[in-house]
This record gives structure tokens, sequence and C-alpha cells, in this order.
């Protein structure tokens, strides 16, 4: 704390140092505890992120998982076990008698790696930029705020189709495109935030008190769009997850044999009709890890809503 | 308001002149179509003939004043996979696309807005935690992967509806009903969302303590105010739709629209026509935004001058 | 109870009559209570005030006489009649509110219908809830508004609540609660936020349509300046608890509960000099944290060690005077 801030007192002391007050992180993850242990859609989120990321982490290591790429022609298209098939194969294996369960391990690695990649670049970039444009205004302001509403315009897709005709399929192209689809979200949240914070009292002593645009920006901005930031980036993450999917099922992304869960429908949906399990159990793999993401993201989105809401009825009940 | 239209209109132009101008930044600075249409392996006096034949060869103001106004009069060069004009080719398959994204806009609407009634008026109640399920499950899955599901189950095992491309009004249901379901998800939650916390607002308490019932609250005073959010949500969701949910669906269900042109395009290394379908898709896009604009505008009278 | 009342007007009947009425909002360190155990009567031809900080619950308790509790809390206990009928029965209260009992709000800017011109909300009312048709429909429109001293009513009908001031938005909100001829008007801080002068209008306008319409009041307000101006009877809330009832003069020259006294030092007064303003020590209220005893004990002057076992009940001190305060041994005395 510089000399103005304490000679301002103890936050809490004004209404308007109160509210915008660095965040205490120690009872705000106190709270985040209490209220996860409450929280069923929190839990089944955190469980299933944690167990799909540990699987991409440690999946080639499983003891009993066979090789993604050891292809059986004689086992081509085996059912998945209660459907004739055996433990040999769990989920059955594809068109070439690879093993499925093997291949879904192998793809989210991929899938996840990318989306989680995709979004930190979009975070980092999105933010910064939200804060210059939020903090310095002006003209700059302007440009970031309109290159924002022109990419709104411009959704990921399109922007993709024409990188992929113009330069070729692959990985980091894919990465790219999902982190331009998604930066303008965090610049727009992190404006926002900034324009309200940045006439709070603690703002305003720490200028007084002669601290650079770059220092006020890092360590008093920053901290308290934290909690905003990690909720949008778990909500962009799922959007991620999808993106990535429907990208390799295009075939823009990672190629045979490397193994992706988009890919695997793409592949396997030549095969609907005698061969099911394919795309059905590798779009469940999707739509279960991005449902994990999403309940996730409900949770935090209420811990925030209950949050505030709770602040304005033990201020003034009922209003 | 005429003065409102016209600005908004000027606005939106020219977000569709910087776009067209960042693909051709792409398509002309970073490669050029020539590049793209051959192999790798083909030598340079071939890369060579082929820009000339392309027009290529010139300076790039030339071309981009080419590009412009080109645009300007519809004309987006030619494709040189299948020799004729690009515009033509997109125009031709874009009814196919506006047929699936209206469908997928009905079936968005009528499972939305019941849904989120449902949800609103039995609020913490069975209904809204089931409403609640379906959203997440419907926004969690690929909307390609429920294409295929809906296949394997309605068209596979059933029989009941045709399994790909397009025959008519029966083959639209499934693709409607892919793009549809997560579109509907969103929007059932954001109209549950918009009507309970528009219930909790003054007006609303002030209509409920003059006994108005809640029913008639909720039809006569919430509605208007929910109506402008459902109305842009809905707008939202059709961009989504043009840019994103119908390329991967036209591809599942073999739909012959402007989404899987592109895609074959791509195949072919056919920039020009991958340019064409991205502008026009994009074209649409902001035409959908200025459309809502609009809706909203008359909806509530209070929307900015802005 | 009937004594309280023996010596008003003869011609005043028992209209609201509100027993032990509580209302808890859930929160995660359990049940917040709004409004704890509160006992108020109404009668006809009354201008009741009700003081409190915000926070006070007073707010809450407009609502509940409605049966009505923003989600997601909800009334615990208690009673709330209505010339004897219990409002927290739904077929009741539909018909009571707006019809006999009308609300009007702290903010008529939000509290109007924004997308609802004012001529809109007075018909719906009017068809809706009173019954009228056709032509009588326009005609009591421009009736309630010249009645609320809205000039040219006719065009005023086209406007939305944001092409109208302040003072012009108070105004229509009480058009629409007189639309159905209310037997009682709830008041919820009326005039926070407007100016000092249309305070002053809207107030006497509130001041002569319950004289001529013989309308009571039940005035809901943070501000002593309106109680004096406005009220025949005044009690004071504190914490969801009524803590001091008296008739508006001898509250003004003799409070008794410590918070009522530590009200009247804060408010500046030009009749009398005495002495520097003082205001309550101690922090405004802190709803998740009360004591079990008095809650006004953390900031109370007097308080001592019996203070802090259980709430003071509301003791009769003398003739139409009550007080909740362990500290007036009149009070224990007057209770035997």
């Amino acid at each position: 704390m510089t000399a103005v801030e304490s000679a301002l007192g103890p936050p809490g002391a004004d209404a308007g140092g109160a509210e915008a007050a660095p965040p205490e992180t120690v009872t705000v993850l106190a709270d985040l505890r209490s209220h996860l242990r409450k929280s069923k859609a929190g839990i089944s989120g955190i469980v299933i992120c944690s167990l799909f990321a540990l699987v991409a982490v440690i999946g080639p290591w499983l003891p009993f998982i066979k090789d993604p790429a050891a292809q059986s022609l004689p086992d081509k298209l085996t059912p998945p076990v209660g459907w004739g098939g055996t433990w040999a194969h769990p989920l059955g294996t594809d068109q070439l008698g690879r093993d499925i369960l093997a291949r879904l391990i192998d793809g989210a690695r991929i899938s996840l790696l990318v989306s989680v990649a995709a979004v930190i670049i979009a975070a980092v970039l999105g933010t910064a930029l939200g804060l210059i444009a939020g903090y310095i205004g002006g003209r700059i302001d302007t440009l970031i705020i309109s290159a924002a509403d022109v990419q709104m315009a411009f959704p990921g897709v399109l922007a993709g189709l024409i990188l992929v005709a113009a330069f070729g399929p692959s990985v980091w192209l894919v990465i790219l495109v999902i982190a331009i689809s998604s930066w303008m979200v965090f610049t727009r949240v992190g404006r926002g935030l900034v324009f309200t914070l940045k006439t709070s009292l603690f703002v305003e002593a720490s200028e007084l008190a002669g601290a650079s645009s770059r220092r006020v920006m890092w360590r008093h901005l920053l901290p308290n769009l934290v909690s905003s930031l990690i909720t949008l980036s778990v909500l962009e993450l799922a959007a991620a997850i999808l993106s990535e999917s429907a990208f390799a099922f295009l075939g823009f992304g990672v190629q045979p044999p490397r193994s992706s869960w988009g890919l695997m429908i793409q592949q396997g949906r030549n095969y609907i009709t005698d061969g099911w399990w394919i795309v059905t159990f590798a779009g469940l793999a999707i739509s279960v890890v991005v449902l994990g993401v999403n309940l996730l993201s409900l949770w935090l989105q209420s811990f925030n809503d209950v949050a505030e809401r709770e602040q304005i009825i033990l201020e003034r009940p009922g209003g | 308001m005429l003065r409102w239209l016209a600005r908004r209109i000027i606005a939106a132009a020219l977000v569709v002149f910087v776009v067209t101008s960042l693909v051709f930044v792409v398509t002309h600075i970073f490669t050029d179509p020539a590049t793209v249409s051959l192999p790798l392996e083909a030598t340079e006096e071939h890369r060579a003939q082929r820009r000339a034949a392309l027009g290529i060869d010139r300076p790039l103001s030339v071309q981009y004043w080419d590009f412009v106004s080109g645009l300007v009069v519809g004309d987006l060069g030619e494709s040189f996979w299948q020799d004729q004009p690009a515009s033509k080719l997109v125009l031709e398959r874009l009814p196919a696309t506006l047929k699936l994204v209206a469908g997928a806009t009905v079936v968005t609407v009528l499972l939305a807005a019941p849904m989120g009634m449902l949800a609103a008026w039995w609020e913490r109640r069975f209904a809204d935690h089931a409403v609640l399920g379906f959203s997440m499950a419907s926004i969690s899955a690929p909307p390609f992967w429920i294409g295929y599901l809906l296949i394997i189950i309605f068209a596979v095992q059933l029989g009941w509806v045709p399994t790909f491309g397009s025959r008519g009004f029966i083959s639209l249901i499934l693709p409607s009903f892919a793009i549809g379901l997560a579109s509907a998800g969103r929007l059932a939650q954001m109209t549950r969302r918009g009507i309970v916390e528009e219930l909790r607002k003054p007006y609303a308490v002030t209509a409920l303590s003059r006994g108005f019932s809640r029913s008639y609250t909720i039809v006569h005073h919430t509605f208007r105010n929910v109506a402008s959010g459902f109305v842009t949500m809905t707008g939202w969701e059709l961009t989504r739709m043009f840019t994103g949910y119908t390329v991967v669906i036209e591809v599942v269900f073999a739909w012959p629209g402007v989404g899987r042109l592109a895609i074959h395009a791509i195949e072919n290394r056919d920039l020009i026509l991958v340019q064409a379908a991205v502008v026009v898709l994009a074209t649409l896009v902001v035409l959908t935004n200025l459309l809502v604009d609009i809706a909203r505008r008359m909806i509530d009278p209070r929307v900015e001058l802005a | 109870m009937s004594g309280a009342n023996s010596n008003t007007d003869a011609r005043q009947e028992r209209l609201l009559e509100i027993k032990d009425l509580t209302v808890g909002f859930p929160t995660r360190d359990g049940v917040v209570l709004g409004v704890d155990g509160l006992t108020l009567n109404v009668g006809s031809h009354e201008r009741l005030g009700v003081v409190g900080e915000s926070g006070s619950g007073k707010s809450v308790m407009g609502l509940a006489i409605l049966g009505m509790v923003l989600p997601p809390g909800r009334i615990m206990g208690g009673s709330v009649r209505w010339r004897g009928e219990d409002v927290l029965d739904e077929a009741v209260a539909n018909r009571v509110r707006g019809r006999e009992i009308a609300m009007i709000f702290q903010d008529p800017m939000v509290s109007l219908n924004p997308l609802k011109t004012v001529g809109t909300q007075l018909r719906e009312l009017l068809r809706h809830r009173a019954g009228l048709e056709g032509a009588h429909i326009r005609r009591r429109s421009l009736e309630l508004l010249d009645m609320v001293g809205i000039a040219n009513p006719q065009d005023r009908l086209k406007s939305y609540a944001f092409e109208l001031s302040g003072g012009m938005r108070q105004r229509v909100m009480i058009a629409t609660a007189l639309a159905c001829e209310p037997t009682l008007l709830i008041a919820d801080e009326p005039t926070t936020g407007l100016d000092v002068t249309i305070q002053d209008q809207i107030l006497t306008l509130l001041h002569d349509l319950s004289t001529e319409l013989g309308v009571s009041v039940l005035m809901i307000t943070h501000d002593l300046g309106v109680v004096a101006q406005f009220c025949d009877r005044v009690q004071v809330m504190y914490a969801g608890r009524i803590v001091e009832r008296a008739p508006i003069a001898e509250m003004f020259a003799d409070p008794q509960h410590p918070y009522s006294l530590g009200l009247l030092h804060s408010v500046p007064r030009v009749d009398r000099d005495d002495g520097a303003l003082t205001g309550i020590p101690g922090e405004p209220l802190d709803r998740a944290r009360f004591p079990p005893g008095c809650a006004f004990e953390p900031r109370c002057v007097e308080a001592r060690d019996g203070c802090r076992d259980a709430p003071p009940p509301l003791l009769k001190i003398a003739a139409r005077r009550w007080v909740a305060c362990y500290n007036r041994p009149q009070a224990e005395e007057a209770a035997r």
C-alpha cells in the first residue's frame, strides 16, 4: 500500500472503497470451497474435467491401454462389450481394427491441448487489449473496440475456411483460428470492468501517489479482473473444444494417423450402419468433456451471482 | 429513425468492406490463388503461366481495385475448378443454405420459447431442472455428432426419413434439428432468465402489487421486455448458424449449400471460390445483425440512437 | 391492545392488523430475518409512519402486507389481516391487491413499465382490476391524472415513463395506485430521489388526497422530516422489529427508545437549538450477525448485561405509547 492508500483508511471504511477493494484471496477461496460442497453441478464439473485432464496427460502410460495406431484387419469393426464384443476391445474397433478406447485417449491429448492453448492465447491477448483500451481510452480504445466489432461480424469458422484454403490444414492454424474467434470476448469484458474500476478510490489513490499506468494496470486493475476472466475462460473453453472438434471433423486440424475426436467422427461416418460405435463414442467423449466444462462454468457463474445476490439481500432486504 | 437507419446501414457496409479487404489480404498478399491451385511440385514456369491467366501478375493495387469494384457489382471472380463465375456458383447454392437456416430457426424458436416459459413459471421446480438438463446436454454435444445420432436413430434404425441429400421438406427435418437443438438450449435458458429477472424488477412488482396475476404479468408486462433480448439472441444464433453450424451440418447431411461448396472448393484448391463463399456468408452475418438492430428498435423505443 | 386506540376518533375502524409477521431470506450463513415478529395496526383515516434505516426490513414489510415476498425470501410466520380476512391466503390477496390496498414505490422510473404508455398502464388497470369498460376508461384515466395534478392529461396518456420528469412519474404512479379507489395506500419511500421542492409537492398531494378520499396511508421512510410533515402516528423499526410506537407529537417531544433518540439527534432542527448534531455510534446493520439479545445493543449507549440475552418485548408505557427497551423501568411497571 502506498502512503495515500493507507491514509484513506482500511477498505470497508467507505462504501465506494469497499466495493472495489482488491479481492481477499483467502476468504474467496474458502467461500468457493463451501459453495462447491453444496453444488452438485460444481462437483460433477470438477470431477469430469480433472478425469479428462488426467487421462490426457498420463494416457499413453496407462498399462492396459493398447497402441492407438496398431491396426489389425481381422479384428476390424468389432462391436463394443455388450453388443457382441469382448474385453479385448471394450469400446470395439474401427474400420482398420484399431482399438477405439486407445484412440479416444490419444485423441483427448490433441483435442484438449489445442483448445486449452487457444483459450490461453485468446485470454492473454484479449485481456491485454481490453486493459489498454479501457485504461488508456481515446483513439486507441476506438481502434481496439472497432476491431472487436468487426471480429464479431467475421466469426472464426469463416476465418478458418479462408486460412485453411490459403495455407492448408494444420494444428497450429486451428489454434490460431480458435484464438482469433475468442479474443474479443475477453477484450470487451476486460474493457467494461476497467471502466467501472477506473473511477474507484483505490485506483485514483495510486494514480495520485504517482504510480505509472503500467503499474496501475498490472497491480491494481488486473487482480480485480481475475475472477471474471477465469469464469469467462471456462466458458470459452467449452466453445473452443467444440470448435476444435468441428475443425478436426472437417479435416482442417491434425491429419491421420494422429487421432482427434473430431477426426474419428469424420472417419467413422462411412460406417454408421455397421459400426455405429465409432461415431457414437467419439461424440460422447466430446459431449461429456464439454458438459463437464459447462457445469464448471455454470457453477462459477452461480457462485458470482450468489455472492452478488446475497450482498444485495444483506444490505437491503427486498430492496 | 431514418437517420439512424441510414447510419446503421453505412456502418454495416463499412464492416463488409473491412472484412472483405482482410480476406483479400490473406488470399492475395500472404499467398495467391495460383500458388494454392497448383501442386507443390509444379514448375515455376507453370506457376507464372497460371498467374498470368488469373491476372495475378498485375500490381496488387490494380488487383485490389478490381476486387473492390467487382464486389460492388457482385463479381467475385472466376472459379477455376468449375470454370464458372464464383458468384453464380455461390448464389446457386444460397437458397439451400437459407432453407436450412430457416428450418433451424423455426426449430429453435418453437423449442426455446415454450421451454423457457415453462422453466420460468416453475422456477426451481422439476420443469426448470428438466429444461436446464436439456440445455446443458444440447449445448455440450457437437452439432455434427447430433446430426449423425439423428441419422443413426431416425434414418438407419427407424427408417422414417431419408438419410442424406435434399429431397423436399422431409429431408429438412433432421438437419434443422441437428442445428436447432443447441440454439434452442441456449435460447431457452436466456428466455427463462429473462422472464425470472423481469418478474423481480420493480415495474413487475408494481404490476403484481396492483393485483395482476402472475400469468397476466408475465404475458402482458415482461414479454415485451424479454422479447428485445430474445430477438437479439435469436440473431446471434442465426449468425452462428450461417458461419458454423451450416458448414458442418451440410457436410453431414450432404446438403447442397454454400458451406459444403466451400469445403469442396478447399478440397479442389479453388481459393477464389472459397473467398466468394466466405464473402457471401460474412455479408449474411452483417445483414442479420442489421435486421436484429432494426427489430430491437421497433420493440423497444429506448434503444439508443447510436 | 384495544386500549391503545380507545381515545382516538370514534369513526376510526381497524383496517389492517399485522401480528408476529416474520419474513426470512435464506443465505449461505443461514436464514436472515428481514422482518422479525412484527406487530402493527392501521386504522381508517389514519396516516401511519414507519421509520427505519435501510436494511431495517421496512420495504420487505410493505410487500409482505400484500402477501408478496421477493424470492428467495418467504413468509415464515405470523398473520396479516385486512378487515378480518387473511391476506396471506392467495385468493384474498388477489382480491385485495390494488383494489383495497395499493402500493406506491420508491423509484417511479423503474416502477412504471418502461415499454407501455401511461394511458396503456392506466387502461389495463381500469379494465382488469376496476372493471370499467369503453369510454368510461378514458374518462376515468383523465380524471385520475387530473386528480394527481398533471396538466394536459390527454397528451400525457401517450407518454412513456422515460419521457416524464421524476415528479411527474411519481404522480402517475399515485394515479395508478388510486385507480381502483383503495382504502389503504402503502407508500414506500415515495419521495426518495426527488428534488426537495418536488418532494414537498408529492407529500402535500398525498396528504390532500388521503383527506379528500378518506384513504389511510402507511408511509414507509427513512426520513423523519417526512414523518413529521405527514403522519399522525409513527413506528420506529430497527432490524425487522418495531422498537417504539407513538403519536407524532410525543415522538418528537419525548422519544423513549435509545435508537429513536439517536435518530432524532441526527436530524437538524430549526425550531430548537439543542446543541450539536450527533450521529448514532457504531456500524450500521449487519443483517447476518445479529446478537441474540436486543439488536441495537452493540450500538446502544445505555447497553448493559441484561440486554444481551433476549430481544426486549414491545411494552406499553403510557396511553398510545409503546417501547421495546429493558432500560425503561416504567415499561416493566406498565406491563404488570
